[in-house]
């Protein structure tokens, strides 16, 4: 299989804004207060590393040539009119710098309800399978190998894509599936669904 | 309604169409705690499963959103309990809000957000 890797990456960067997607608790909302002078988008990204392709990163507000002759009043911004975000290049993120958020029940519902899948993948459906799952999802994303689904409050939401070796006697085969992920601040990844299925 | 409960969506709503979530459909509370009054469900996704060169083709994916916890009825209840839950709250706060009893969306102290029962946004 032919692997389409990135090794140019950005890091999304609101100087007037140090609230991330991560920081928000139990009742502070993204459209609390605290972001009245931030729009949704702009939390949401703040600090998040991406890819620097299209639909690897957020999509960037495209501007009519009479918009960027004609508009005195607005400042041109990256997503938006008068937005503070800026793209900061990084070097390519290492594995070691990826952090996996991975809820207990996240878990628990991966071999509860993809036991079938895994066992037909030649796997088991334990311990050993799922680091063996993490370690895939941490190397493919760092290769860019994910899509952005969409951006809302809930953060950036991304597939990674992720080649599985069959296990047993499938050992010859390999199996591409998407992995369902949050992006959050400085590499950090909130697992949505560990498989959620195949990759189209 | 809580984690692992399996919930039924009561409304056709474009916002959950889009990611293919529909009227009827029944799902599965994924995530502990409740953010924006929703709990994040995991769905079957109804698409017919097209993809050739699978030797497991009968298996369906799953679709992951957050719902609104007025769109969506308990239709089988969990046996999760208080201890897994706390344990699966953010930075393990106990203030996330988690369960929906009673009319109201309530933490593990039993505090309650919405002021009025069975309105969820009051």
């Amino acid at each position: 299989m032919l692997v389409n890797w990135s090794n140019d990456w950005i890091k999304v960067v609101d100087e007037l804004n140090n609230v991330v997607i991560d920081d928000f608790d139990y009742e502070s909302g993204i459209q609390g207060p605290i972001t009245q002078k931030h729009c949704v988008k702009c939390i949401a990204v703040n600090q998040c590393w991406f890819a620097n392709e299209k639909n690897k990163k957020p999509d960037t507000m495209e501007y009519s040539i009479e918009q960027v002759l004609n508009d005195s009043k607005n400042k041109i911004g990256l997503y938006h009119y008068n937005c503070h975000c800026k793209e900061i290049k990084i070097p390519t993120p290492n594995e070691s710098d990826i952090e996996l958020i991975c809820p207990k029940g996240k878990e628990e519902w991966l071999f509860k309800d993809k036991s079938e899948w895994i066992r037909a993948l030649g796997h088991e459906p334990d311990e050993k399978f799922l680091e063996y799952l993490k370690n895939k999802i941490i190397e493919n994303y760092c290769l860019g190998q994910y899509a952005i689904l969409g951006i809302t409050n809930y953060g950036v939401a991304i597939n990674v894509f992720v080649d599985i070796e069959g296990g047993g006697v499938k050992s010859n085969k390999i199996y591409r599936v998407r992995s369902g992920w949050m992006v959050f601040s400085n590499g950090k990844l909130k697992c949505n669904t560990f498989i959620g299925g195949k990759a189209k | 309604m809580k984690m692992f409960d399996k919930v039924k969506i009561l409304v056709s709503n474009p916002e959950y169409e889009k990611y293919g979530i529909y009227k009827g459909m029944v799902g599965t509370i994924v995530e502990a705690h409740i953010r924006f009054r929703s709990f994040q469900v995991a769905f079957t996704d109804p698409t017919p499963v097209t993809a050739e060169n699978w030797d497991y083709i009968e298996l369906k994916d799953d679709i992951v959103e957050y719902i609104h916890v007025k769109d969506m009825e308990v239709v089988e209840e969990s046996d999760c309990t208080d201890e897994f839950i706390f344990n699966d709250l953010p930075n393990k706060d106990i203030r996330w809000y988690c369960k929906v009893e009673d009319g109201y969306i309530k933490n593990l102290r039993g505090e309650k957000l919405n002021k009025i029962a069975y309105d969820y946004d009051s």
